[in-house]
């Protein structure tokens, strides 16, 4: 298995090197992550009202240290998705589904890939702009959040296997839109979820990009690390883990029932 | 073919002296000029349905788009229903049918009777004349159960359907197909052959591409084999095989003693266990008013003649030493 | 130029029934508002004190309203050449007598029957979930503001729409206008910008279409030019973008014809 999980990650890594779309795909968030930073510090600021809704003082700070883990799961829910949806229209998922190569060994391949590239990118990208803004002193902050952040990759993945099948059941790819749409606006990256009624807050909680994107701010700005936190963490990501297991079964039945893998249309 | 071999009126589509040379390469890789065609010419008559042959890279498809309208040559002339293909696009399209890629070029949000709607309205006609063309010509193509479907559920094969129905719904004088059977299933094939055929009879000049060298000799009157940008051999598929000098053989099999140098055709002779003979004569051409006299001198040497069997050349042997190189 | 009302009525049709029947639009009328309560809270956060009073608010999730426009419209209308080459209906339209520059602008008109609601229920969402009535001061003014702010996007797409076809990976291109685009024309309410940067938003032409629409839904301005100043530079501005986009749309249907489409 772990050959086969090899032979996976070379052909996956060098297919969307090759292709250039995942290289463009980081340097477009990357441009969105400056984007947002150079708005953000020029906008006009209230950062004693803006304390007392987050307690934290610098908003730019917060967006920065928050947005990538909106982009990583973006990025991780539209690699896995692309991935299987690609894979049906090429024919290569129907080819896969023929070998002694268990499917989810390809999928763990590209999440692998996926979480190299990811952590690369929070290097490459996201911890300049921190030191930029906050100076030197946060420097020791990172490894311990870049532990997390590794530990995080999981229930993101996960949540991505769901969405991708999801959308292969529903048939449809545009519901990438509205998912991002929610992680986007409802996990508190750019803002505190507080600011919504109670019912939104409970909602968002379920989702692990929230729990992920506050516990990793508190050790980036704040250099803490409640280990209490990761608690409902790993609770959300075995929930995660067990309902994408169900839902690829269902998906697998689904497609074989129905006799094809070509299955999503535009 | 022999140019000029039309008078004017009758040249559906006229080609002549045709270059194209694409460019390769960018900023990050070196440029590089490939060239397409290399003063490619041909003409296509009225009623007729013309094959154009070529190996892969060849040319064919530039060519298609040349006469299609949709590219432009470096060089030379392009006439299509007596209008400049290079000058007057519109003119052209309006006399056109084009099947390009079979599988494209369908809105899969819209059913195959509004595909069909809109694109003759595009071209002129009313909604209510599209219509009743498209469901007419939907009916012909064996797709009248599914006129109301969506075009994403098609299979390939109906999606190349609905491309010739596409092509015809104007009624345009001049049909142009490339590999319109390709990746077809066979019954599909062959009502699409049927077409093309019916289509010359109608008087239409149907020009079409195809690796099917079989199918081009069954459809066409005329074929172009063109390689490496050039027309390498063109005619009616016996004169192109004729002037590659390929044979017709006449295979004979007789029973009794025979000595072959008494004969007076060179033949090869081959003996079954049974000692049945099997005599080969390669001819030039057609061999049906020969095969009498070749009976009657056989059993004129009282040997009995069992069976007779023509085998004529393909069309793949004359394209196989055109596109190679090998004599005329 | 005889068949131009033929041509147009066939594209309109065959859009309006493709883009009803599309999956994109059918979720975006949902993500929409959701999009917009995300970025409008994104910049507003920097001054929390902007989500507690009216005028501000509404003119947040019109800006908010107008990111979502905007992206619609790049996607719908910018990505559509790019889109029907690969589906191979580029060349099936031009083949049968369809100009590239009336597809393109038909498809802007049908892809108003979408910007349209999406823009009304992103402000309509944004300004209930923060306590506010989603009124407007002027419908008449709002609705045909709508369509001139409309119109000089669909011409900017038909702009666009060109260079994308020469490209490899527009989508990279048009994820970061979409976001460029409305940032620096009046999405993130000039009151939140210092004092000395806010001149620079009036140099995109934009801008003026934008405060077109502002002034009529919020009823106040931001950019400090008089009422018929203001419609004139925003009319010839809309009717500037558009020249240069059936401009852009001709020379790129010469162009393909030289370079295969």
């Amino acid at each position: 298995m772990l050959r086969a999980l090899a032979v996976v990650i070379e052909a996956d890594l060098k297919t969307l090197l090759r292709t250039g779309e995942l290289p463009l795909m980081l340097l477009m968030l990357g441009s969105f992550q400056f984007l947002f930073f150079a708005i953000g510090s020029v906008l006009r600021k209230e950062e004693q009202l803006f304390f007392q809704l987050t307690g934290y003082g610098d908003s730019v700070l917060y967006q920065i240290a928050g947005m990538p883990i909106l982009f990583l799961s973006i990025g991780m829910s539209w690699a896995i998705g692309q991935f299987v949806i690609e894979l049906g229209r090429g024919g290569k998922l129907e080819q896969l589904q023929t070998t002694a190569t268990d499917f989810r060994v390809v999928i763990a391949g590209r999440f692998i890939v996926m979480a190299i590239m990811s952590l690369l990118y929070y290097l490459a990208i996201t911890v300049p702009f921190i030191q930029i803004r906050a100076g030197p002193e946060v420097l020791s902050h990172f490894l311990p959040a870049l532990l997390v952040l590794m530990l995080g990759f999981v229930p993101i993945f996960l949540f991505a296997v769901v969405v991708s099948v999801v959308m292969l059941l529903a048939r449809t790819e545009a519901l990438i839109d509205l998912v991002s749409s929610i992680v986007y606006t409802f996990t508190g990256v750019a803002y505190p979820i507080t600011v919504f009624p109670a019912v939104v807050q409970t909602l968002a909680s379920l989702l692990p990009q929230t729990i992920l994107a506050e516990t990793v701010r508190n050790i980036v700005l704040l250099g803490v690390l409640e280990p209490a936190r990761l608690i409902p963490f790993i609770a959300v990501a075995l929930g995660y883990g067990v309902f994408s297991y169900l839902l690829y079964s269902k998906l697998e039945y689904s497609v074989r029932r129905g006799g094809r893998y070509e299955v999503v249309t535009e | 073919m022999s140019q000029g071999a039309f008078t004017r009126m009758e040249v559906a589509i006229s080609a002549r002296g045709l270059v194209k040379n694409y460019r390769e390469g960018g900023l990050l890789r070196r440029r590089t000029e490939v060239r397409a065609l290399d003063g490619l010419s041909f003409e296509v008559g009225y009623g007729k349905v013309f094959a154009l042959l070529g190996p892969n890279g060849a040319g064919k498809t530039t060519t298609v788009r040349i006469i299609s309208t949709l590219l432009l040559p470096d060089e030379g002339e392009v006439t299509v229903a007596g209008f400049n293909a290079l000058r007057s696009p519109r003119k052209v399209r309006e006399r056109i049918g084009v099947v390009l890629d079979p599988d494209k070029g369908h809105f899969l949000r819209l059913t195959a009777l509004e595909n069909l709607t809109f694109y003759g309205t595009l071209q002129g006609l009313s909604r209510s004349e599209a219509r009743s063309r498209a469901s007419a010509l939907l009916g012909e193509m064996g797709l009248n159960g599914s006129e109301n479907r969506m075009v994403e559920g098609f299979s390939k094969g109906m999606r190349a359907r609905l491309a010739i129905c596409r092509a015809l719904i104007h009624d345009p004088e001049v049909l142009i197909f490339d590999e319109p059977t390709s990746g077809l299933d066979p019954i599909s094939a062959r009502e699409v052959r049927a077409k093309l055929r019916e289509l010359g009879r109608e008087g239409k000049s149907v020009l079409v591409t195809t690796h099917n060298l079989w199918e081009a000799e069954s459809v066409s009157d005329e074929v172009a084999v063109v390689n490496r940008g050039k027309v390498v051999a063109a005619g009616p598929p016996q004169e192109v095989k004729r002037a590659f000098g390929l044979k017709w053989y006449v295979e004979l099999e007789v029973e009794g003693r025979l000595r072959p140098e008494e004969l007076p055709w060179m033949a090869e002779v081959a003996v079954s266990e049974r000692g049945i003979l099997t005599l080969k004569i390669a001819v030039d051409a057609d061999p049906a008013e020969l095969i009498p006299a070749i009976v009657s001198e056989l059993r004129s040497r009282s040997l009995t003649v069992h069976s007779v069997t023509v085998r004529e050349p393909t069309l793949e042997e004359a394209f196989v030493r055109a596109v190679s190189g090998a004599g005329r | 130029m005889r068949s131009l009302p033929s041509e147009l009525k066939a594209f309109l049709w065959a859009f309006s029934l493709t883009n009803r029947r599309s999956t994109w639009m059918l979720v975006g009328m949902v993500s929409s508002p959701v999009w917009a309560i995300g970025i409008g809270l994104t910049f507003a956060i920097h001054s929390p004190s902007v989500i507690t009073e009216v005028s501000q608010v509404r003119a947040l999730a019109l800006g908010a309203g107008y990111f979502v426009a905007s992206s619609t419209v790049l996607w719908n209308v910018g990505n559509f050449l790019v889109q029907a080459k690969d589906e191979g209906t580029l060349h099936s339209c031009v083949l049968s007598k369809g100009r590239i520059p009336v597809m393109m602008f038909s498809r802007g008109i049908v892809s108003a029957a979408f910007t349209g609601p999406a823009l009304a229920f992103s402000y309509a969402v944004v300004s209930s979930l923060l306590g506010f009535t989603p009124s407007v001061s002027n419908p008449l003014g709002a609705l045909a503001s709508f369509f001139m702010l409309h119109l000089a996007l669909v011409a900017l797409s038909m702009i666009v729409g060109s260079i994308f076809l020469r490209m490899r990976h527009a989508w990279i291109v048009i994820n970061a206008l979409q976001f460029l685009l409305p940032a620096t024309s009046g999405m993130i309410p000039p009151d939140l910008f210092p004092s000395d940067l806010r001149p620079a938003i009036a140099l995109s032409p934009f801008a003026h279409v934008f405060e077109v629409l502002r002034r009529a839904v919020v009823g106040s301005p931001a950019i400090p030019t008089g009422d018929p100043e203001l419609t004139l530079t925003s009319a010839l501005s809309v009717a500037a973008l558009i020249a240069v986009g059936l401009l852009t749309l001709s020379i790129t249907e010469r162009s393909l014809r030289r370079r295969a489409f």
